[in-house]
């Protein structure tokens, strides 16, 4: 006599704790890590009444794929290459499939996806929940842009394939709508032809925050990509920095893979930035790419930045840190970079990373769009942090800015409703969609949809 | 989900210049599926096989995007005592690309393989070793009349420490490694190589969430073992490798002393 195959089924779930990747936010929670469709369904239809969230590299910076009564169901394991057209370009993947593999399979036939953000092991799921923007959303917008459709999963309503022409209303709330519609099983995105073997990068020296959006803008029409780097921790120089414009060539590129330095979630005992460290190290590294010549990388390397750089989280320690990502209309940032610059000098906090990108287009629902500058800056998770991020708040407020929720572990309810006017209409639909709540995290519980 | 694999690229790292097939059993997940990306990598054609073909094709069409080789996807179960292993051996022997390995990773446990449960101990005992023996004694038969092939069974370090937990799939995979001795000294002159893989730790589903004591090796890295080291070998392998200082030492320990170790 054989048993049914659900009697001869291994555990499906334990008990851990587990933080985001800005190291803030913490639950003991219960995780899934299906390997088989059937698996999958059992989780899914066997919740006991508790919530669940997906949950990928766990990459995330704020506690988006855990939470304190959420099964998180662990879907790096579905992540295989389901299909690819090379008439349309379209490649349909699982959503546990990293963005590295993706690029990887992608280069050998010739072809690349637009946008992707900085790390390899983020998986395509996560770029779907969280509408990300890559490194030069002026030139090739965000994860939407090249979505065709997605499958999705939701206990209640089953299986429901999503795009802009089926289910319009679900794939609006899907892609961006950070996992709170149901498990993703399968995403079609779009891609392009490759424009070159390697991709040249010219630094090009800036003094300040202002004069950078300038030169950006003037160069954004002659490259593929642009974004930069500055030194924030100097009030003489405030703001000097490096922009790195970057086009695809022909060519041969170096080929050598980068060496990981160590896992990205290992976080040193100690933390190693502080108001010493970190402006002798942001000035020599200012001084170094000032004087940089352009190089020529490959295809990897210039898409992922962050591999081989691991140490620079590590550095952090366990107690974290902290990131604020705002678009600022271009036509408050003069204003803005000045009432930056006062509020940094009383802060008198270590920056250890401060970023410009372009952004354009409409703003859409929660996620991190619009037309402005995009300021990226990290520092590590103490007090005076959370205080002067409170004082950035107030700067939102008075630009009209728009942080980025995805690499926010603090921002609540009423700030969101404050900072997002489609915050109302986001949250009935979501509602309607899902009332029972099905889907939660940490991320969900603290800005209350 | 819709699969329309349309285009193959063969960019895979091609080594091999004539084809050949690998029967890899238990495809679906875990050991299987990364024994099938590196055997897929190494050159070889793939046939499939698992319980489920919702897990099946998508492999299926993962390893022919990513190596260009030909993957049949085949949904059965060789627990199952109606599985007809001869005229599955028959069917993929009996053609011009003939078989040249066949892998068997498929395996059970059952969380209720805890006291004397007659059924689970059948079923176990199908799935982990009365199907494995069966195929592997059809292929290996038409593996020896060409003199070419090779044929490699995935035991367990259960099989020489078996605990209370557990005693109706270590028992299971201890026969599997007695058969497979004997179908070595039965295939091994007739040239087809007859090897065993004793499993430890390894990061699958049947390990998830449990605590160990000894680090847990990904099952990627099995895949290259055995593509590396083991195919078209006779013998018996431990992976990792240190275990076999671990069972050797267990396997002597006396029983007063073995009774009260704490796994």
């Amino acid at each position: 006599m054989t048993l049914p195959l659900s009697s001869l089924t291994p555990r499906l779930e334990y008990q851990a704790e587990l933080t985001s990747f800005d190291g803030t936010e913490t639950a003991r929670t219960h995780i899934a890590r299906p390997e088989l469709y059937r698996d999958l369904h059992t989780i899914l239809d066997r919740t006991f009444g508790r919530t669940l969230i997906a949950r990928g590299a766990g990459l995330s910076y704020p506690a988006a794929s855990f939470g304190r009564t959420s099964v998180s169901v662990d879907m790096t394991r579905f992540n295989r290459l389901l299909a690819f057209d090379p008439a349309s370009g379209l490649v349909q993947v699982e959503p546990g499939l990293s963005i590295g593999a993706l690029a990887e399979f992608l280069e050998k036939i010739g072809r690349y996806a637009p946008v992707l953000p900085g790390y390899p092991d983020i998986t395509v799921g996560g770029c779907v929940a969280f509408n990300v923007h890559g490194k030069s959303q002026f030139h090739s917008g965000t994860f939407l842009d090249w979505i065709e459709s997605v499958d999705i999963f939701h206990p209640d309503r089953g299986a429901v394939h999503c795009s802009r022409n089926g289910n319009a209303d679900l794939f609006d709330l899907t892609v961006g709508g950070f996992g709170l519609t149901g498990i993703i099983t399968a995403v079609q995105l779009r891609t392009k032809l490759l424009e070159g073997s390697a991709i040249r990068v010219e630094p090009i020296p800036v003094p300040d925050l202002i004069e950078a959006v300038s030169v950006m803008l003037a160069q954004a029409s002659q490259v593929s990509c642009l974004y930069s780097w500055h030194n924030l921790n100097n009030q003489r120089g405030f703001g000097a920095g490096v922009i790195y414009a970057e086009t695809f060539v022909k060519g041969l590129a170096p080929q050598s893979a980068k060496s990981r330095f160590c896992s990205p979630h290992r976080r040193w005992f100690l933390p190693l930035w502080n108001n010493l460290s970190t402006p002798t190290a942001m000035r020599l590294y200012r001084w170094k790419e000032a004087a940089a010549k352009p190089i020529l990388r490959n295809l990897r390397a210039a898409a992922f930045p962050i591999e081989g750089l691991e140490y620079y989280y590590a550095a952090f320690g366990k107690r974290g840190f902290r990131e604020y990502q705002i678009i600022v209309p271009f036509d408050s940032w003069t204003a803005f970079v000045q009432d930056l610059r006062r509020l940094l000098a009383e802060a008198r906090v270590p920056i250890t990373l401060a970023s410009l990108k372009l952004f354009k287009g409409a703003r859409r629902h929660l996620s991190f769009s619009g037309e402005g500058v995009c300021l990226a800056i990290d520092l590590p998770a103490t007090q005076a942090s959370l205080r002067l991020f409170a004082s950035l708040d107030g700067l939102a407020r008075k630009y009209g800015g728009i942080p980025n929720l995805s690499k926010d572990s603090r921002i609540d309810a009423a700030l969101c409703k404050e900072l997002f006017p489609a915050y109302t209409e986001f949250f009935n639909r979501l509602i309607d969609y899902d009332p029972e709540r099905r889907f939660q995290s940490k991320l969900r519980e603290r800005i209350g949809v | 989900m819709t699969l329309n694999v349309a285009f193959n690229p063969s960019c895979g790292s091609v080594s091999v210049s004539e084809p050949r097939r690998a029967v890899i059993v238990g495809a679906s997940s875990g050991v299987g599926r990364h024994l099938a990306d590196a055997m897929a990598q190494a050159g070889y054609d793939l046939t499939l096989i698992s319980r489920d073909m919702r897990d099946l094709e998508p492999t299926a069409a993962d390893l022919s995007l990513r190596y260009g080789r030909d993957c049949t996807a085949f949904e059965c179960d060789i627990g199952d005592h109606e599985f007809d292993a001869e005229a599955f051996a028959n069917f993929w022997c009996d053609r011009p690309e003939s078989v040249d390995c066949l892998l068997i990773p498929a395996g059970a446990i059952s969380a209720n393989d805890f006291e004397t449960n007659p059924a689970v101990v059948a079923s176990l005992t199908a799935i982990n070793y009365v199907g494995p023996a069966r195929l592997a004694a059809a292929f290996g038969r038409r593996m020896g009349l060409r003199a070419k092939g090779s044929i490699v069974f995935f035991s367990s370090i259960a099989a020489a420490a078996p605990r209370s937990r557990n005693a109706a799939y270590s028992a299971a995979k201890a026969a599997l490694e007695v058969y497979a001795k004997a179908l070595r000294a039965d295939l091994e002159p007739r040239g087809v190589s007859v090897a065993t893989v004793a499993l430890g730790y390894i990061d699958t589903r049947l390990s998830f969430g449990t605590r160990l004591l000894l680090p847990v090796a990904s099952p990627r890295s099995v895949g290259a073992f055995v593509v590396a080291r083991i195919l078209h070998r006779s013998g018996r392998w431990h992976y990792p490798r240190f275990w076999w200082w671990i069972t050797t030492v267990l396997r002597h320990l006396p029983w007063v002393i073995y009774r009260r170790l704490p796994f």
